[in-house]
């Protein structure tokens, strides 16, 4: 049984995020790059399944991003510190901003390059990536593999359990309000959401080793199948954040405070 | 622009979920000559299907049964899809959920569509689609052109007003047939989440209390209206300290670094040690009877004053609010 | 006699061979430089007996007993050789009895008996009376009170004896005092009895001090023979210094150790350490994480440590220091078979402990060795840590804030930024303000009074703005060495590429970091605390307090600024110059002033286990002074003893940073 586990280099959140020149993306020199906090939920996940159960034989991960010569990528250096046998960086215009806004595109990507890989090494009874990634915020990725791949997708899964014969897995995901316990056979795709697995902070020796883990490098151009591909969205333009606008005080009694309030935050916030 | 829209109509405890029924004003305004249907799936559909075809709907299609009776991502994107198909429709409309979020790609790659997720402004430029999502945990806006082809949009809820009653539109089972792929995964059981036993690190509303809070019994007032919102209730470390909560509950540089998507802080004076726990939320709200409160300097709402008072009364206008969207 | 030397000597060669061999076998450790200051601060500690007199009573009985060793040689000396040489009087021709030498000899070296007999009276007293706490009753502690008070005794029976033997009758000598006195004793027996006595109080002495010497490497007296050296050898650079790990990346590669993981990482100094302490238990008695019921007693790991050493040794060489030469084996890790986590990470580096110490035995670098490789090797550290880990390493400060906040704290004032200022123009003084003033609400009122006080005084001064960093310290305390190195490179490098020459910080942290550690990076700067600057501002003339300010204020040491740096006086002289303050201090204070708790990373992790946080203990302390005002000179301290002041109920002790004081002072009232 194979893992793989998709990671994705993203600013720090704490970043301060600017847009670049060119309007289609964000600057990135001198902001720290790190692995996406969800990326990283499925990384632990996939390391302790490699670590845990004999039959896992091998843990991969996967990237993307600008290339080729990008060995440095953030997110693949914390996933082989953490415990992943090895990495597959995919790279190019296709993966890279403002084409890697586009989530879709970027699922169909990796799809071939998973497939590929297949062909080669065999199948991966699981995929793990994050239940969206901090920059884009879309979550396409996940179930768009599964279909892409002809898989059953879980999102937003926070537990999951492989059964002992390995041909199925039982999982929890987050609802809206709710809490569903699937089961699905494998091969399967599955995002995952907080409370999943705690990831663990490499240690330095892991850092180091993780340094002569092997990387391959896979140009998006050149997959099977993407011939003539390109974005089918197009990224018009980034606006700049806008200022934090400071505080709103609300004024009036508390009955007046509370309805405001809610109100705001239903239709001002929207986030009730 | 001429094309016909299907929209998603998403059942929620029986009912239609106020952010997708707001998305016939938006398919009608895209369809503009063409028609505007909607698919309601699930045991509750012909009710739901009754009420949402006076407001816009050409056509709703009901999709019933047990493959149905629970969410599931390869059933319910199977559903869709075929509804699609049934209207000869190249838009997709749903409300942003973490259900939509989950089966929607599906039904997205299988029609090779473009998508956009969590859009908070659309507006249609000729045969095209111009929208605007947050990006970068809203420190950033995309806008996003969408040209012809099948489209799949995810749109914020509250981002249109929903349609009035008019002329009710036709309501028709729509028949599924599901393929072995699609038993590939079922849901095996749906409980309602949240309450005292809900994690912090994973809740997407929070709502947390300090030390003035004095008792474990006062923090009760802050869960009925966690539970209100299906979120969690958080602790700052000086309530924890205090023993008016465990440990599991705070926030903070040392406890748990969260991010939801509401973070209500009451009570709370917003310690240097507590804001690195909770600066990545996306909306924060303040009460507090210190004006001068350090919270407030992070805050985007700011109520000065009693918690004792107000948070009662917000759980209030929260019932009411839904209540009214029934 | 010959026999008895000889086989006693021999084995106290076997035994203290064997000590020589660890010793010899621990790392390398160059402490064989400044010779003359390690004489005089040898002296000092321990002819001075310095550090003795902090515990008053037991001082002086240690002082008696030190001093009654000293005398006490020499007639260990002279009665080994009365057992050669038929002469009852002989000492070695110069202190031979009847000389005048030998007179003044004989009648220092009663007081000193009486002195010795005194002192054990006392310590006798506090291990089986009174029960002092610090001190655990072991048989052997009673042994060898009881064998120096028989050691006395039989030096007095053999005098007495003796006296009533050769000079019959003879009356009270004011040269042999307690003999004299005591020889009328003697005088009903014969001569036969007589002698008997003579010889036991001889025999007995003499094999006394023998076995005593054999008992010394397998006990905690060894001090007697360890205890000079080790303050010889003490560690002269400054205390806040920890030793950096030089090239880390290659020590992982190379598969070495980073810290302290096995008995086989500690230096010949650590391990002298080992053999020095004498179980006063000064160091537990002082530790603030002690006092409030953690796990962690300094005194406790110094034993354990030694009693793992003298059972395991060395796999260097000679192992087994009971069964001789051995060989291959493998040490177990320190931590947790020694010592328990929890206790590691209780500890705040305050340096109480090593402040208490008579001999100079140190802590703080030990725990935070162990804390490194726990953190580097294994990523074994608190879960509370990774968030502020984490933080500084992607953001630059602790508090998971933006760098685009940084500036933040100033809003309203006019700050000049170095990077903005013209060339030519940037010669000026680099208020270093810290990621606390920087971030943490109440700690921004330090930073903002600093620059009002600068402006007021009309100093040339500038900040960083964001390229401002923490300094590391608190990742370094942790352990995680690595992250501190490279955040600290990266500052030296700012600094440097501005080629700023002299730092004002309101930081004990910050100013401890980059006065005394960053030096090993390459950053020599001229770093002064705020306190220091103010004071010389006052004393210069151009800042004059003139507004009173009626308030009764307890001034609290900061750990880093005091123990760390010696800064004690600065503060205070700053407060008062205010004029109507009244300034009170806290039993505890100085350089016994306790920690607040935040020290050592505790600031960004949860306290461990205990009864009580430091905090609260150190609160109450300053509110029972009866003081209306804390005053502190460090945002750590700040913000802990805010919490912890707020946990007392709202109004129970107002708290301010000395320039506030200042400040208010200056202006009236704080705008």
């Amino acid at each position: 049984m194979r893992v793989l586990v998709i990671a994705r280099t993203v600013p720090d959140s704490r970043a301060t995020i600017r847009v670049n020149a060119s309007g289609g993306a964000i600057e990135t020199t001198g902001v720290a790059m790190i692995c996406d906090p969800f990326d990283e939920l499925g990384v632990e996940q996939g390391v302790r399944l490699r670590e845990g159960r004999p039959d896992v034989t091998e843990a991969v991960v996967m990237s993307a991003g600008p290339g080729p010569a990008t060995p440095q990528d953030q997110a693949l250096r914390a996933a082989l510190a953490m415990g992943i046998d090895r990495g597959i960086y995919v790279h190019g215009d296709l993966v890279t901003p403002p084409a890697r806004y586009d989530e879709l595109l970027l699922a169909r990507v990796l799809a071939a390059a998973i497939k590929a890989e297949e062909a080669k090494n065999g199948e991966f009874a699981l995929i793990l990536c994050g239940k969206a990634a901090i920059d884009t915020d879309a979550g396409e990725l996940g179930p768009a593999l599964g279909e892409l791949l002809n898989r059953p997708s879980i999102g937003a899964a926070t537990k999951i359990e492989i059964g002992a014969d390995a041909k199925s897995l039982k999982a929890t995901r987050r609802g809206d309000g709710v809490s569903e316990a699937i089961e699905a056979s494998l091969p399967a795709v599955v995002s995952c959401e907080k409370g999943l697995a705690e990831p663990r902070f490499a240690s330095l020796p892991n850092i180091m080793k993780a340094k002569k883990k092997p990387v391959e490098m896979v140009s998006a151009a050149d997959l099977p199948g993407l011939a003539g591909i390109k974005a089918t969205t197009k990224v018009v333009k980034l606006s700049p954040p806008a200022p934090r606008a400071p505080c709103k005080m609300l004024a009036g009694e508390p009955a007046q405070m509370a309805s405001e309030l809610v109100r705001l935050l239903r239709s001002e916030a929207k986030v009730i | 622009m001429g094309a016909n829209v299907l929209v998603y109509i998403e059942s929620r405890g029986g009912r239609a979920l106020a952010g997708s029924v707001q998305l016939l004003t938006l398919a009608a305004q895209i369809a503009a000559g063409g028609r505007v249907e909607a698919v309601v799936v699930g045991p509750d559909a012909a009710t739901i299907a009754a009420n949402v075809a006076k407001r816009g709907a050409a056509a709703v299609h009901t999709v019933e049964g047990e493959p149905f009776a629970m969410y599931g991502a390869l059933a319910y994107a199977r559903a869709v899809e075929q509804a699609m198909k049934q209207a000869q429709a190249s838009v997709l409309l749903l409300a942003t959920s973490e259900q939509s979020r989950d089966f929607a790609p599906r039904v997205a790659a299988r029609l090779n569509a473009t998508m956009a997720t969590d859009c908070t402004h659309v507006e249609i430029a000729g045969d095209a689609l111009r929208v605007q999502r947050p990006m970068y945990a809203r420190k950033c806006m995309v806008e996003i052109e969408m040209p012809g082809g099948v489209r799949v949009l995810s749109v914020r809820p509250n981002t249109f007003e929903a349609p009035g009653e008019g002329t009710p539109g036709s309501v028709s089972p729509l028949s599924v047939t599901l393929d072995a792929g699609d038993a590939k995964a079922r849901t095996l059981e749906s409980v309602r989440s949240g309450g005292q036993a809900m994690d912090v690190a994973e809740a997407d509303v929070i709502v947390t209390g300090g030390q003035s809070l004095k008792t474990t019994e006062n923090f009760k007032i802050l869960q009925e209206l966690a539970d209100e919102l299906d979120g969690a209730v958080g602790a700052t470390r000086a309530a924890v300290d205090a023993g008016l909560q465990p440990y599991p509950k705070q926030v903070g540089l040392t406890g748990k670094t969260v991010t939801p998507r509401l973070y209500i802080a009451c009570g709370v004076d917003g310690a240097v040690q507590h804001l690195a726990g909770m600066r990545g939320s996306k909306i924060v709200v303040a009460i507090n009877t210190k004006k001068e409160a350090p919270i407030f300097g992070e805050a985007t709402y700011g109520c000065v004053a009693d918690l004792f008072t107000l948070v009662p009364l917000i759980t209030q206008e929260v019932k009411k609010l839904h209540g009214a969207s029934a | 006699m010959a026999l008895l030397l000889a086989a006693s000597m021999g084995a106290f060669g076997v035994l203290a061979w064997r000590r020589w061999r660890l010793l010899r076998l621990a790392r390398p450790e160059a402490r064989f430089d400044q010779l003359g200051e390690r004489f005089r601060r040898m002296m000092r500690m321990g002819v001075g007996q310095q550090r003795m007199s902090r515990y008053p009573l037991a001082g002086l009985a240690h002082k008696a007993i030190f001093f009654g060793f000293i005398v006490l040689l020499l007639r260990s000396l002279i009665l080994f050789a009365r057992g050669f040489v038929d002469a009852p009087g002989f000492g070695y021709w110069v202190f031979d009895s009847g000389t005048l030498l030998g007179n003044v000899y004989a009648l220092v070296k009663d007081v000193y008996v009486v002195l010795v007999l005194a002192g054990v009276g006392v310590f006798a007293y506090m291990r089986l009376v009174a029960r002092t706490r610090r001190l655990t009753l072991s048989a052997e502690g009673v042994l060898i009170l009881v064998i120096i008070a028989t050691m006395m005794i039989a030096d007095v029976v053999y005098d007495a004896a003796g006296l009533a033997l050769h000079h019959p009758g003879a009356g009270f000598s004011p040269w042999e005092p307690l003999g004299s006195l005591a020889a009328p004793a003697f005088a009903w027996m014969g001569d036969g009895a007589k002698a008997f006595a003579w010889h036991a109080g001889f025999w007995v002495h003499v094999s006394l001090v023998l076995g005593f010497l054999n008992l010394l490497p397998l006990s905690k007296h060894f001090h007697i023979i360890t205890g000079l050296p080790n303050v010889f050898f003490q560690d002269l650079t400054p205390p806040g210094r920890l030793r950096p790990i030089a090239d880390i990346e290659g020590k992982i590669e190379r598969g070495e150790t980073l810290g302290l993981r096995t008995l086989d990482d500690l230096t010949w100094k650590g391990v002298l350490d080992l053999y020095s302490c004498t179980e006063c238990g000064r160091c537990t008695d002082h530790c603030p994480a002690a006092k409030t019921g953690k796990i962690l007693s300094p005194k406790a790991i110094t034993v354990d440590l030694r009693n793992h050493l003298y059972a395991t040794g060395s796999s260097r060489g000679a192992t087994k220091a009971v069964e001789g030469e051995g060989g291959g084996v493998t040490l177990e890790d320190i931590v947790p078979a020694v010592v328990n986590p929890e206790a590691l990470w209780a500890c705040t580096t305050c340096r109480a402990c090593e402040q208490e110490c008579p001999l100079n035995i140190s802590y703080v670098d030990k725990i935070v060795d162990m804390r490194r490789h726990l953190v580097m090797e294994r990523g074994e550290n608190p879960a509370s840590l990774n968030g502020a880990f984490q933080s500084m390493e992607r953001a630059g400060n602790p508090y998971a804030a933006g760098a685009e906040d940084r500036l933040k704290w100033a809003e309203g004032l006019e700050v000049p930024v170095l990077s903005d200022l013209p060339e030519g123009a940037k010669d000026r003084v680099l208020f270093w303000v810290g990621c606390a003033p920087a971030y943490d609400a109440r700690a921004r009122g330090i930073a903002r009074a600093m620059v009002k006080l600068l402006n007021h005084a009309k100093v040339d001064w500038c900040c960083l703005g964001a390229e401002e960093c923490c300094t590391g310290d608190a990742a370094r305390r942790a352990g995680n060495e690595f992250l501190f190195q490279a955040m600290a490179t990266g500052n030296v490098e700012t600094l440097k590429r501005y080629g700023v020459t002299k730092i004002l910080t309101v930081c004990a942290h910050c100013f401890n970091s980059l006065g005394n550690e960053y030096p090993d990076f390459g950053g020599a700067f001229e770093v002064v605390h705020h306190t220091q600057f103010l004071a010389a501002l006052v004393r210069e003339g151009r800042l004059t307090p003139t507004h009173r300010v009626e308030t009764s204020l307890v001034y609290h040491d900061a750990c880093y600024l005091g123990r760390h740096n010696d800064v004690y006086d600065a503060p205070r002289e700053v407060l008062r110059s205010v004029p109507g303050v009244t300034l009170v201090e806290a039993a505890a204070s100085r350089d016994r002033g306790m920690c607040c708790g935040a020290g050592g990373a505790q600031m960004f992790k949860e306290e461990e286990h205990g009864t009580q946080r430091v905090s609260e203990a150190r609160t109450i302390q300053l509110v029972q002074t009866g003081a209306k005002t804390i005053a502190s000179a460090c945002p750590f301290c700040m913000r802990m003893l805010t919490d912890a002041v707020a946990k007392q109920g709202d109004g129970a002790i107002a708290q301010m940073d000395v320039a506030e004081v200042l400040l208010k002072s200056i202006e009236g009232e704080i705008a």
